[in-house]
């Protein structure tokens, strides 16, 4: 039987969706990601407010999976023109900001971490914090 | 606690007279009977999720949907 646990580890994090028609990013903040484990070690990350759940091998690639998630979501929500609707529908605040092409949003805030099993978003100092909305809940 | 493979999800999806289809990741995209997009499933690298999550999933956009679909995966 399959059972997912939580690891006690939560972090706020903004994840960023490419809004390809006004050609800006936007950031979902500040959700909170639980963090956990499956039986078989994979790592989960939960958004709850929109009900999504993404997989990897590391806590990285499980945040990175979330983003791929939410990024249809967004597609095929705007596609309807429903997504800002459904996202203040689930209290999910959000901004859109100018995109900087070919610059991923974790290059933008500076928020990479070296050790790849660890949450990119722990390093952004409290100034960072302030102004991108990412604060930390651990 | 029920865990549902992929392919068994799709086909509680079908009974429920929901659309389905792929993403190219291999994530599970939902659309309700209304043809509504509902939302993204992501698998466990197994290819499993947990009964809770799909419900969990969809409750946010569809209560009604998600509620049939709770009894669904727990009658399997």
């Amino acid at each position: 039987m399959r059972r997912y646990r939580p690891t006690g580890r939560a972090v706020a994090v903004g994840a960023a969706v490419t809004e390809r028609i006004v050609d800006k990013t936007l950031v979902i903040y500040p959700e909170v990601i639980k963090l956990g484990l499956t039986s078989h070690g994979d790592h989960i990350a939960l958004l709850p407010k929109l009900g999504l759940s993404a997989f990897g091998r590391t806590q990285r690639e499980a945040m990175a999976q979330v983003e791929a998630v939410l990024h249809d979501f967004a597609e095929q929500s705007y596609r309807e023109g429903t997504l800002f609707d459904r996202l203040a529908r689930q209290g999910v605040r959000w901004e859109a900001v100018p995109k900087t092409e070919g610059v991923s949003l974790y290059d933008q805030l500076n928020l990479e971490s070296d050790d790849d099993d660890e949450i990119a978003w722990q390093h952004a100092s409290p100034e960072q914090s302030e102004s991108i909305g990412l604060a930390l809940s651990l | 606690m029920t865990a549902i493979s992929k392919r068994g999800l799709q086909r509680i999806y079908k009974q429920l007279d929901c659309r389905t289809e792929w993403t190219p990741s291999g994530n599970l995209r939902v659309f309700n009977q209304d043809g509504d997009y509902i939302t993204t499933h992501a698998f466990d690298s197994g290819g499993y999720l947990l009964a809770d999550l799909i419900v969990e999933a969809v409750f946010p956009w569809d209560e009604p949907l998600a509620l049939r679909l709770g009894s669904a995966v727990s009658a399997g």
